[in-house]
């Protein structure tokens, strides 16, 4: 009797009981100590609970808010490879959509004079162009040129060079239905009903920077339009200085730089998949792709490539062999420390001691001592 | 329900909403400055599902980048910290659900520890008791420390905390009595000590 009663206390607490089932337990209480005994209990466990603390390293949010920033202006390799078919999708739509739909997009982008604070508002005219396009005419043009593409041989040699770096990704781009079918659990449903789209603007400098490069060898003034804007702040931007903080205008341009950094580290993350993987291969002319190896080889300059070499490094270990795991996940730990060389921030650190100590109680670490040696290092340098 | 605090300090705060609308327009700055003002209700949700700093990060982070996104379909007359401690609740849950959260051997609390700096609830709260909630937190199937966080700690309703996990309002009415029943028996020892009781004394 009383134990029934118990269930309900939970919810009692909360006050979320029917007003029929409340009055029955507010009678049983009364003449029930053991019950109300209980019910204190629990009340107690709620009020300890919120007093445990959920605190952060030492200076975790001084600088969290402007990673959070960069990441969204160039995704950075803190973004894990399951995620990329989410974006990955719409970039390679957007890039197609302006290869494809010249005419539409050059009728849409009247050179755009970006005024100066808004040269970071990325958003909006790069979405709204993006599903203006998929909804309208342009959305059987993709299709078609999807079929094409999932045969790799279908020549279309204006479009050759785009589809080598891009063609994994095409395959995966025909818009909405696909990405509600592909999107994983990872986002949840919840995000769809929130009207969740994947939106383009992250890609933008990607596309621009793929756009590039494709401009050089075939000149296609449309498409470099289409995805550059969002791209390049103004260059007669100067910022609300209360915003920018310590990155006003004169940084600037180091900001944008340290932001192509990111970009570049990104490309070479994004080894991983197909697409990039068939780059490399052109390039190294190796006819078999070794993450491993391409990791190995990493040159690292800045902190934010050093913090995605260790993201890499991570990642590499879920998939790799035993031994090589190991090496990959001290590898990991040592690109955190160069991080910390790096950047002197103590998050930096915090995450290495984070995955040094992860790292040591390990039942299979083999290398102790180097991932202790790596924080050593990196402690020494903060001091 | 909600956060009554909440709703009131958003009523109340044109400049937010104002950002918000910048951010939604577009504006990263502004955008970042949203940031700035969730930054640590949002890792604390994270944290308290995920329990280590490195995976609480990463959900953080990706928690405001899926906001940004996002933040077109937002409406601007609700309350904006309930929403996006939804979309942080939801991305920790699945992390934890993920196969790749199985590869990374959770740490024994060591992200509970209390800081030095010692306040008022150290009185209040004796060590040893936070030690243990922390481990008996830890020891529970995540789905029900998803739903203890947004109950205690977000003060969701039953039904936001369903709409928000994707479950029936029954099931998270089990789970969480389930969570706190568990809960209470490792924490038995510590529940009846006066100084706790008398922190409870709002039924």
């Amino acid at each position: 009797m009383s134990a029934h009663v118990r269930e309900s206390l939970s919810a009692y607490l909360d006050d979320e009981l029917l007003p029929a089932e409340r009055a029955a337990i507010d009678v049983h209480l009364r003449d029930c100590p053991e019950c109300a005994r209980h019910l204190e209990e629990v009340a107690a466990l709620d009020t300890l609970a919120r007093a445990l603390p959920a605190e952060a390293p030492t200076g975790y949010f001084d600088d969290f808010s402007a990673r959070v920033r960069a990441r969204i202006g160039v995704p950075t390799p803190a973004q894990r490879p399951r995620r990329l078919p989410v974006w990955s999708l719409a970039a390679a739509a957007a890039l197609l959509l302006a290869v494809l739909t010249p005419t539409l997009v050059r009728e849409q982008s009247a050179p755009p004079p970006a005024p100066a604070a808004d040269s970071f508002a990325v958003a909006p005219p790069a979405q709204q162009q993006l599903e203006g396009g998929l909804a309208g005419e342009a959305a059987p043009a993709v299709t078609l040129a999807l079929d094409a593409v999932a045969d790799k041989k279908s020549a279309a040699s204006k479009t050759r060079e785009f589809r080598n770096e891009n063609g994994a990704e095409a395959d995966r781009a025909p818009a909405q239905e696909a990405r509600t079918r592909q999107a994983p659990k990872d986002v949840g449903e919840e995000l769809q009903a929130l009207g969740y789209v994947a939106s383009p603007m992250e890609k933008s400098k990607v596309e621009a920077r793929d756009d590039a490069r494709a401009a050089g060898s075939q000149p296609e003034p449309a498409t470099v339009v289409a995805a550059a804007p969002p791209v390049t702040p103004g260059p007669a931007a100067t910022q609300p200085s209360a915003m920018l903080r310590d990155e006003a205008s004169p940084g600037k341009a180091a900001a944008a730089s340290e932001l192509r950094g990111g970009a570049l580290a990104y490309e070479t993350e994004t080894a991983e998949t197909k697409t990039a993987a068939r780059r490399q291969n052109r390039t190294a002319d190796t006819p078999v792709y070794d993450p491993f190896q391409a990791l190995l080889g990493r040159r690292v300059a800045t902190a934010v490539e050093a913090r995605g070499l260790r993201e890499e490094w991570r990642a590499h270990a879920l998939t790799a062999p035993a031994g090589e795991a190991d090496e990959a996940r001290v590898r990991a730990i040592e690109a955190g420390a160069l991080a910390v060389k790096l950047s002197r921030e103590a998050t930096d650190l915090a995450r290495l001691r984070n995955d040094v100590a992860d790292y040591v109680t390990r039942a299979d670490a083999l290398q102790v001592k180097r991932a202790r040696a790596a924080l050593r290092a990196a402690e020494a340098l903060r001091r | 329900m909600g956060r009554v605090t909440e709703l009131l300090a958003s009523e109340a705060d044109p400049a937010e909403r104002d950002l918000l609308r910048k951010a939604a327009g577009g504006n990263l700055f502004a955008f970042e400055e949203i940031v700035r003002r969730y930054q640590r209700r949002v890792y604390g949700v994270a944290l308290r599902i995920v329990r280590r700093h490195d995976v609480a990060d990463d959900v953080a982070q990706d928690t405001f980048i899926r906001a940004w996104r996002a933040l077109g379909s937002f409406d601007l007359a609700r309350p904006f910290g309930p929403w996006i401690c939804r979309i942080a609740a939801n991305l920790a849950v699945n992390h934890v659900r993920s196969p790749r959260s199985r590869e990374e051997s959770l740490p024994e609390g060591h992200d509970e520890q209390p800081t030095a700096a010692a306040d008022a609830l150290d009185d209040v709260l004796d060590a040893e008791a936070r030690a243990v909630l922390g481990r008996a937190l830890l020891a529970l199937p995540a789905e029900q420390r998803a739903v203890f966080v947004l109950r205690v700690h977000e003060e969701l309703s039953y039904k936001e905390i369903a709409e928000t996990l994707d479950l029936s309002i029954g099931t998270v009415m089990s789970r969480l009595s389930r969570a706190r029943e568990k809960l209470r028996e490792a924490l038995r020892p510590y529940l009846g000590a006066p100084a706790v009781r008398a922190g409870s004394g709002e039924s």
